[in-house]
């Protein structure tokens, strides 16, 4: 093509003007990539003058990577010469700007398809590009942070369906992280409170990793670890994104608060737990304490029995006026009296000891035949008489048994007590089991005392309500709340024959306790 | 057995005590009859059988206070020694303000037990001799003729053989025979003697 002049490609008049109205920058080199023409748009664009974009003056506002690049496309020793090329160059503008520009250089042919050279068409594309990165950035963002909350979701959901169990939401927990991070199949996770570790099936040590610490009352408790199994390019934190310290850290937080509330709960059931065995044990002990001059009178009976044998043996032994069977009878005799003493302390010791709920199968008859002995002591202490009448054959029954006889001795007690006014040879207490509904044992109390008053009915349950001069007030309720736990039912009646009051509980069978589990 | 011949009725509701208490009777020679009940006691009682009674006062149905009450009713005389467990030492000074011999505690010392029952056997045995006397008093007593009971009374009431003679408008020499004839029929040796025995027979001791 023509020289280096201005108007170079312009042979038609009226077609500079119109070029201009184009918006785009225009250069036109030859075949050695020399400028020779450029328009003003370009011009604006680079911030030189036409004359300083001749030759290869052009060259001077490309970033020096590049220049050669640009060079290249422009010269004959291009291979791109039949096809247009499209590239992206950085400019640096004399106002010391830079600038993305777009380029389209279009190789220049004349009639013989010889190169003549290059026209290249520049558009500024900084502002677009800018605008795209930042959408790229915010789509970014907008994708880490859905991966945060579909994290922090999980948490949630965990934290829901776990019922309150650590473990299961720490196990979730790890098996969740992963898939928060941003390279999912290579990352892998652990999460240690105290003694709990839990790790994701993949978990080893690796050394791109980044963990936070779990505190619990603000001390160290644990942390949460995550890693990459291979190697990644260095991000924010190693190859870690700075919205992945973010989602660590705040997941790190969260189990530490989620660990304290259920290690707090835990500790708090714990307690209310003891207090209630400490309850319980303590309304047994206050029942045996009412029965104590019962007790103390049964353990005189065997006592004085051994002693009276004993003394009696050593004058026939004395005086020789005893065959050597009898003697050995007598002897057989103290020694069952002994026992029985033995007996009656180790019961007592059973029932006055304090220890941990333990529920076994066992039969209530055999529970209540067993402390027959103790509770017809007391009974006789106050004129009264206890009659059993133990339904043959019933199921048996999953329970504590001390608990059981606690809650048997305390009916009969308070059997005793009600009959104060009642005459002596009507001083009944009648223990009664059988079944009630299908296959639940019942078993029932009844009294011929003085009943209950209509305004007391609803305060019986009550812990500390009480109608006696001694005794804490706590074993009624305490023995509904033994009942309770046992899935049972307690409540009482007024006798048919209007005479006293009948308390019954009930107690499922082991059997239908376990179909309940 | 004759009713002479003491027996202990022993009456406790444990039949190991009972059976201890029969048995160490027994090492000192003395003949024992145990109930486990008080009815069972009362079943058997004899009121003419010497001895005493050994009672639990804490029995279920009928207690040993309660079977004390009856015996009372009953105008039986037997002493009886209760045996306690601690509790019910106030029961037991009860009893024995109604009449009971002793009270010992559970368990006991076997020289205790036996001293009391020695010690009830023989209140008994003197309670059967002072009831073996009047009888034989009022015996005699009985055999005094109407006039010769007149005489009595008036000795009795001090006065001297001549205002008797004449209260009774006889002469005095018939008085002296009267007289002599009561202190012969009486078996009495002085005048305070006969004084004496007038008074019991008129007064029976109450039980």
């Amino acid at each position: 093509m023509a020289p280096t002049t201005r108007n170079a490609p312009t042979a038609t008049p009226g077609l500079d003007a119109l070029i201009e109205l184009v918006p785009v920058a225009l250069i036109h080199t030859d075949r050695t990539g020399e400028c020779v023409w450029a328009n003003e748009r370009w011009c604006r664009l680079t911030g030189l003058s036409h004359e300083e974009a001749l030759g290869y003056g052009w060259l001077e506002v490309l970033v020096p990577l590049d220049r050669e690049r640009a060079l290249a496309y422009h010269s004959s020793a291009s291979h791109i010469t039949e096809v247009e090329v499209r590239d992206v160059f950085q400019v640096h503008t004399r106002a010391n700007r830079m600038r993305l520009v777009a380029s389209n250089i279009v190789p220049l042919l004349d009639d013989r398809r010889t190169l003549t050279g290059h026209l290249c068409a520049c558009v500024d594309i900084t502002e677009r590009e800018q605008s795209e990165q930042a959408l790229r950035a915010l789509t970014h963002a907008y994708r880490e942070r859905l991966k945060e909350l579909d994290c922090q979701y999980g948490i949630s959901h965990t934290v829901e369906v776990s019922g309150g169990s650590l473990e299961r939401i720490l196990r979730e927990t790890t098996d969740l992280l992963p898939r928060s991070w941003e390279y999912p199949d290579i990352t892998c996770a652990r999460i240690v409170i105290y003694d709990l570790d839990y790790r994701t099936a993949s978990y080893r040590v690796t050394p791109w990793r980044q963990s936070a610490p779990i505190l619990i009352q603000g001390r160290s408790a644990g942390y949460v670890e995550v890693g990459y199994l291979e190697e990644r390019p260095v991000k924010d934190e190693g190859p870690f994104l700075a919205p992945e310290r973010r989602l660590i850290d705040n997941v790190a937080e969260r189990l530490g608060r989620i660990a304290e509330r259920l290690i707090t709960a835990e500790r708090l059931r714990d307690q209310e737990q003891q207090l209630r065995e400490r309850l319980t044990h303590l309304s047994r002990v206050s029942t045996m304490g009412e029965m104590a001059s019962s007790l103390a009178h049964e353990l005189n009976q065997p006592l004085t029995a051994v002693a009276t044998y004993a003394q009696a043996l050593r004058r026939l032994a004395v005086s020789g006026s005893m065959e050597e069977a009898e003697l050995l009878s007598v002897l057989d005799r103290i020694a069952a009296e002994a026992i029985r003493a033995g007996n009656i302390v180790h019961h007592l010791k059973e029932l006055v000891r304090r220890r941990e709920t333990r529920r076994e199968p066992c039969s209530v008859n055999a529970l209540i035949s067993d402390v027959e002995h103790l509770a017809a002591a007391d009974a006789r202490l106050h004129d009264a008489q206890l009659h059993l009448e133990l339904a043959p054959e019933l199921p048996a029954v999953h329970a504590d048994g001390i608990q059981i006889q606690q809650v048997v001795l305390n009916l009969i007690r308070n059997a005793v007590d009600s009959m104060e006014d009642t005459a002596p040879p009507e001083r009944r207490v009648l223990v009664s089991t059988g079944l009630h509904e299908g296959d639940t044992v019942l078993v029932a109390v009844s009294d011929q005392g003085c009943g209950t008053l209509e305004d007391q009915r609803d305060l019986l349950f009550q812990p500390f309500f009480t109608t006696k001069q001694t005794g804490l007030g706590v074993g009624l309720s305490i023995s509904k709340s033994i009942v309770t736990a046992h899935g049972g039912r307690m409540w009482f009646t007024p006798n048919p024959d209007g005479r006293g009051t009948t308390f019954c509980f009930t107690l499922p069978s082991s059997g239908a306790q376990h179909d309940a589990e | 057995m004759t009713p002479n011949e003491p027996l202990v009725y022993v009456v406790d509701d444990d039949v190991a005590v009972l059976d201890a208490i029969r048995l160490l009777l027994r090492s000192v020679g003395l003949q024992a009859a145990t109930y486990a009940s008080a009815a069972d006691f009362l079943g058997a009682f004899d009121p003419e059988q010497a001895g005493c009674l050994v009672l639990d006062i804490r029995m279920p149905v009928m207690s040993g206070i309660e079977l004390q009450e009856r015996l009372h009713g009953m105008g039986a005389m037997i002493p009886i020694v209760f045996v306690t467990a601690h509790g019910d030492i106030p029961m037991a000074v009860q009893a024995v303000k109604s009449g009971a011999l002793d009270f010992i505690p559970k368990p006991f010392r076997d020289q205790d037990l036996l001293d009391r029952v020695q010690e009830a056997i023989g209140l008994d045995r003197q309670h059967r001799e002072e009831l073996a006397d009047l009888a034989a008093l009022e015996r005699r007593y009985e055999s005094l003729t109407a006039r010769e009971r007149e005489v009595l009374e008036l000795v009795v009431a001090g006065k001297a053989n001549k205002v008797i003679a004449a209260e009774l408008e006889i002469s005095q020499r018939t008085v002296e025979i009267h007289r002599g004839r009561v202190m012969e029929k009486m078996r009495a040796r002085s005048l305070p003697q006969l004084v004496r025995m007038t008074l019991r027979v008129r007064t029976p001791p109450t039980p």
